[in-house]
């Protein structure tokens, strides 16, 4: 979709282009989805036993009565000026409920980040380093354990072990009596095992892959050791693999720890969308899913981005190619003959 | 020719073995080699001969399987056989160097050109002073010839052409004057004209700095022109060795002297006459033009070929020709121009059409293991092509086998699949598939380059053999002049999506009258091949 | 790596394991010594008896076997994981052939639509999906689909678009081949073995996510037993009897453990990158 060759402000403008469509496309498909039907949501407001009198002055009143294009159309520039409405359930503006929970969430996304990309990253160069040994061989064992385990397994697992077996750490994280760092580890460690498990195997798997390329050999074969090979020369080539995975691990976690929020009654972004689905709320569920769907977009955006300012032959998109395009000089221009 | 120096690396009675399982024992058997100071030493052989394992020996390099199981090797009168890794680690880089295939591959892609050659001189000079390499760093992109030796030190191997490449490889390689330099088919990869400057560098090499070169190759041409010595490999063992000019013109084994009459040397022998002057075209092509972006892929190719005749198309890569051989196939729409194929219009492209009359253009490709389905057994493909060609089971069946016979392979061929056969028989697996369409024009693309010589010489023979006795046309593409001037009845040279020269093979070959023709001719190797009988 | 015939010890050990759970599946009946359903004396931990008997995993809380549970919630975790990966993989490479092989319009639309569903994350698709049509198993096809064909067809886009520039594949196109016929014989048998790794995560991830349905409460309506729900229902006593969630927990992990080391077996040692897991 992109041509390598354009200047670099169009492929931005481009890409923005791009995520502007699809968050147009995303939030149609949502109001598609959840609001089409403006007479089952009157049910579900006004309970199964009001009258259809009831249920269309209810929907006059909320101008459910307008063709559905029309409301989509006036639902989109509220959202987009700010207007999300009333939460349904708690009758407050859904404004005011989003930031404390999306500040949890990002809390606990902080930390559990702050941990992954040291320790996945850690983990996957040594594996490259000692690979086919035995030190590789333990470290990719518990890499594929760490990625194979589902999260609401690891919540039981940890909890077993820590809370009920050694008595070290609480097992509920609802922060009631303000914030308890000891009420963070356990939640955190949880998605921590995923995610560094995960990027682990990437960058191992992506060292790997490099090691095979002739550049690692003409390397070797200069007289450099493993640990320069690893590091100087094939870890530059293969970052793109992990900083993708390290920007796609963001906005999942804000939805991807639902499963450790609700586990350990931590009150973050995931449990008032999970909440607020349970329980029909859809100016609530509207905006956390275009909130995340956003998150999504922005951070493939900023992948894109870098990995582009990681690969030398697509740097030429940022900076000005050097002037001479590559080209053999015949033999008779360098001044020399051929016998 | 120099006078060559001491020896700097002998190997005696050198066996390396294979794993159990594996076709044959040993990898290498028994073999001795020595290369003197100021020599350069050919070691030729065709893939799988056993010449990349010999150089993995050398630099300490085997691949984990692959073990010495006897014999020495004395390098610097020092036996490196027993060397350790940390051991190896200071010889490698400063005094024995490697050059190889690829040269853009074998750079890191992420790393300034300048940086990778001034790791050597880290790795072996720690105590080197940073503005003394930086200075030795421009000094050995100067003696390898590229220009502007501080800017091009600056710039990423992608930024740099393929010779440029071969050139900082080289130079990285003598960043210490190493004693022995290595290069495994330093020129394959290259244009003729760019092989013909990176060996005259070599032979510079070893006139002015007295460097001992063993070079890997498999072009009898290049060791006419290079080689102090020659050793000639086959399937681990050394046939054949000793002074070049000897051994190329007074082989003494069989191997050998198949080997070199299989090089096409001296001048073509072809007659002009074969070129059938009379009747229509059978393709002709007018004013055909193709852009891909800013690059013009061709601009106004204009040429005609008859029935049972053979037309070379030569150029380098980027030339155009395999873009013509793409819009001749109808695989990719021309932007202008006409191609006309027995009177009818072939211009617009194949996609989208159903089951054809016939397809009368067929191309043979380069790679033949990438042209077959590799999931499918030969009779399949071959029926299949019938099938398409509009005929009945029984007819596909029978003309399976008769094409089997055609091109020259064994009628139990049919139930296998293609990998398992070599690459020669797989190439004329495509070419029966080819024919199995009926076509009026076969299009060879490439299709002998990927082939040993005396390979590629059966090929050339079969395509031949079809031409006369089918009167099947052929265009034959290729990169290689000699070769073209030596089978084709007509050659046309291609440079920059242009046609420059067409003529008679003989007489482009003998008196080009293009300037391009005359560089490429002057850069052929295999030139001296007389002057050593002489 | 010690390898036993065509692979590795380990694959063959995963293989023991997901076939184990193959087995339980289909002779439920037979492996599973009471009734899931009928229920003794509640919240027995393991190895303690009843009037029932002994119950090797104890009871859950309404006093059912949790081992007789166990075995029957093979049933419906591995009949409705291989149907929605299949559903999946149809949808999946349907597109991804279609848009690899035409390009041009069809391949941008398709693109398009399928950078649409991969912006939701996936939790919330499940979400929705399984709000705006309630918990069902065939509604768990629906949202495993829409969930995982949009990755299923980017891989098997690129890798018909790879394969379709080699030169068999041209050789067919010049010969007059249908394109329906090149895509069936010659582009599809050439990509079926990445594909083949791939169902086999795939496989596995559809299982924790009929899991992860069952934890929310969204899964398969009770009593039947499957292993999500009987972690949800589990989950509020979990601190002082830990074996009604510990069990299924190791169940649905061997499961998906196993299937990982026979996808990285198969991959050839893991050097392909690994696949995401798509339910996180």
């Amino acid at each position: 979709m992109i041509r390598i060759r354009s200047p670099w402000p169009t492929v931005v403008l481009h890409r923005l282009g791009g995520m502007v469509l699809v968050m147009l496309a995303v939030s149609f498909l949502l109001y598609g989805v959840l609001e089409i039907d403006a007479s089952a949501i009157a049910t579900k407001i006004l309970g199964q036993f009001s009258t259809p009198e009831q249920r269309a002055i209810w929907l006059y009143r909320n101008g459910y009565d307008r063709p559905f294009l029309w409301r989509y159309a006036q639902w989109l520039g509220r959202f987009v000026t700010g207007d999300w409405g009333r939460s349904l359930h708690d009758h407050v503006a859904v404004r005011a409920l989003v930031p404390h929970r999306l500040g949890a969430s990002l809390a606990l996304c902080a930390i559990t980040m702050a941990v992954t990309v040291p320790l996945g990253l850690g983990v996957g160069i040594v594996s490259g380093l000692y690979a086919g040994r035995w030190l590789d061989t333990v470290l990719s064992a518990a890499a594929i354990m760490a990625t194979a385990i589902p999260d609401y397994a690891s919540c039981a697992f940890l909890s077993a072990i820590f809370v009920v077996g050694l008595h070290w750490l609480p097992g509920a994280s609802t922060m009631t009596d303000g914030f308890d760092p000891r009420q963070m580890v356990l939640p955190a460690s949880v998605l921590i095992l995923y995610c560094a498990g995960y990027l682990a195997r990437v960058t191992g798997a992506a060292i790997r892959a490099e090691m095979g390329r002739p550049y690692v050999r003409t390397a070797w074969l200069k007289g450099a050791g493993r640990g320069r090979l690893v590091l100087r020369h094939i870890l530059p080539n293969a970052l793109a693999a992990p900083v993708t995975v390290i920007m796609q691990q963001v906005p999942w976690l804000l939805s991807g720890m639902l499963v450790v929020e609700i586990f350990f009654g931590y009150r973050g972004f995931g449990s008032l969308l999970y909440t607020a689905a349970m329980n029909g709320d859809l100016p609530v569920v509207e905006a956390c899913t275009m909130l995340s769907v956003a998150c999504v977009t922005c951070a493939q955006f900023v992948s894109d981005l870098l990995t582009t300012l990681l690969d030398p032959r697509a740097r030429g998109v940022f900076a000005p190619r050097p002037a001479a395009p590559p080209q053999d000089a015949p033999a008779a221009a360098t001044g020399r003959t051929v016998p | 020719m120099s006078t060559p120096g001491s020896p700097v690396l002998s190997i005696a009675h050198l066996t390396v073995t294979l794993p159990a399982g594996a076709d044959r024992p040993a990898a290498l058997h028994d073999v001795s080699l020595t290369v003197n100071r100021r020599e350069i030493v050919c070691l030729v052989g065709q893939s799988g001969s056993g010449k990349s394992v010999l150089s993995a020996a050398i630099m300490g390099a085997l691949p984990s399987p692959l073990r010495i199981a006897g014999g020495r090797i004395l390098f610097d009168g020092r036996d490196v056989t027993a060397l350790d890794e940390r051991q190896w680690r200071t010889l490698r880089g400063a005094a024995i160097a490697m050059v190889f295939q690829e040269p853009m591959s074998s750079l890191n892609p992420a790393i300034p050109v300048g940086r990778q050659i001034e790791e050597v001189l880290i790795l072996h000079r720690p105590s080197m002073p940073a503005p003394a390499r930086a200075r030795r760093v421009v000094d050995l992109l100067q003696d390898v010839h590229l220009p502007e030796p501080e800017a091009i030190g600056t710039r990423l191997p992608h930024q740099l052409s393929g010779g440029q490449c071969q050139r900082v490889v080289i130079a990285m390689a003598l960043a210490l004057d190493p004693v022995l330099l290595i290069a495994d088919e330093p020129t394959t990869a290259l244009d003729v004209t760019t092989q013909a400057q990176i060996l005259s560098l070599l032979r510079e090499l070893r006139d002015r700095r007295g460097h001992a070169v063993l070079l890997i190759t498999h072009d009898l041409g290049v060791v006419a022109d290079i080689a102090d010595r020659v050793a000639i490999m086959r399937a681990g063992r050394i046939v054949e060795c000793g002074d070049a000019r000897t051994v190329l013109t007074a082989p003494a084994t069989p191997y050998v002297r198949e080997l070199v009459a299989a090089f096409p040397h001296g001048m073509p022998g072809r007659p002009a006459s074969g070129v059938p002057s009379g009747g229509p075209p059978v393709l002709a092509v007018r004013g055909l033009g193709k852009r891909h972006g800013a690059f013009t892929a061709l601009a106004d190719v204009m040429f005609d070929l008859h029935p049972g005749e053979m037309l070379a198309v030569i150029g380098e890569s980027g030339s155009g020709k395999s873009t013509l051989a793409r819009i001749l196939c109808r695989l990719l729409p021309p932007d202008c121009g006409k191609v006309v194929v027995a009177g009818a219009d072939f211009s617009t492209p194949l996609r989208r059409r159903g089951r054809p009359d016939g397809n009368p253009v067929q191309m043979v490709f380069q790679d033949p293991a990438g042209a077959l389905n590799p999931r499918r057994s030969v009779r399949a493909i071959l029926e299949r092509a019938a099938r398409i060609g509009g005929m009945t089971r029984q007819q596909a069946a029978r003309q399976a086998v008769s094409l089997l016979a055609m091109v020259g392979l064994p009628a139990d061929a049919l139930d296998r699949t293609p990998h398992a056969f070599s690459g020669g028989q797989r190439q004329r697996i495509c070419i029966a598939r080819a024919l199995a369409l009926r076509p009026r024009v076969l299009i060879a693309d490439e299709s002998v380059a990927a082939l040993d010589p005396p390979m590629q010489r059966q090929i050339l023979d079969l395509f031949l053999r079809l031409k006369a006795e089918t009167g099947l046309a052929i265009l034959f593409i290729t990169h290689d002049l000699r070769l073209a001037a030596h089978t084709a009845d007509r050659i046309a040279v291609m440079r920059r999506g242009r046609i420059v020269e067409v003529g008679a093979a003989a007489d482009v070959f003998a008196t080009p009258s293009d300037p391009y023709t005359r560089i490429l001719l002057s850069a052929l190797p295999g030139q001296h091949w007389h002057g050593l009988a002489g | 790596m010690r390898r036993v015939g065509v692979l590795p010890l380990r694959a063959w050990i995963a293989l023991g394991v997901a076939g184990f759970w193959l087995l339980c599946a289909f002779a439920a009946p037979l492996l599973s010594p009471f009734d899931p359903l009928r229920s003794g004396s509640p919240l027995l931990l393991p190895l303690a008896r009843d009037g029932m008997g002994m119950h090797l995993l104890g009871t859950d809380m309404l006093g059912r076997d949790i081992l007789s549970r166990l075995i029957w919630g093979a049933r419906p975790v591995l009949l409705w994981s291989v149907l929605a990966t299949v559903c999946a993989y149809a949808v999946g490479i349907g597109g991804g052939m279609a848009a690899g092989y035409a390009s041009g319009a069809a391949d941008r639309l398709f693109s398009f639509l399928a950078t649409v569903m991969q912006s939701f994350p996936v939790l919330i698709l499940y979400l929705l999906i399984v709000m705006r049509l309630g918990a069902s198993g065939f509604n768990i096809i629906v949202a495993v689909t829409f969930s995982t064909a949009p990755a299923i067809f980017r891989i098997v886009r690129a890798l018909v678009a790879a394969e379709r520039g080699k030169d068999y594949v041209l050789a067919a196109v010049m010969q007059g081949e249908r394109p329906w016929r090149i895509l069936l014989f010659d582009l599809l048998p050439n990509v079926a073995g990445p594909l083949l790794v791939d169902a086999c995560l795939r496989l596995g991830y559809t299982a924790i996510t009929i899991g992860l349905l069952g934890f929310l409460g969204l899964g398969l309506p009770p009593p039947t037993p499957d292993w999500g729900s009987m972690i949800n229902e589990g989950r509020g006593m979990a601190i002082v009897f830990p074996h009604l969630i510990l069990f299924p927990c190791l169940a649905i992990s061997s499961l998906m453990l196993s299937l990982s080391v026979l996808a990285d077996a198969l991959g050839h040692r893991g050097d392909s990158t690994p696949l995401r897991r798509t339910n996180a």
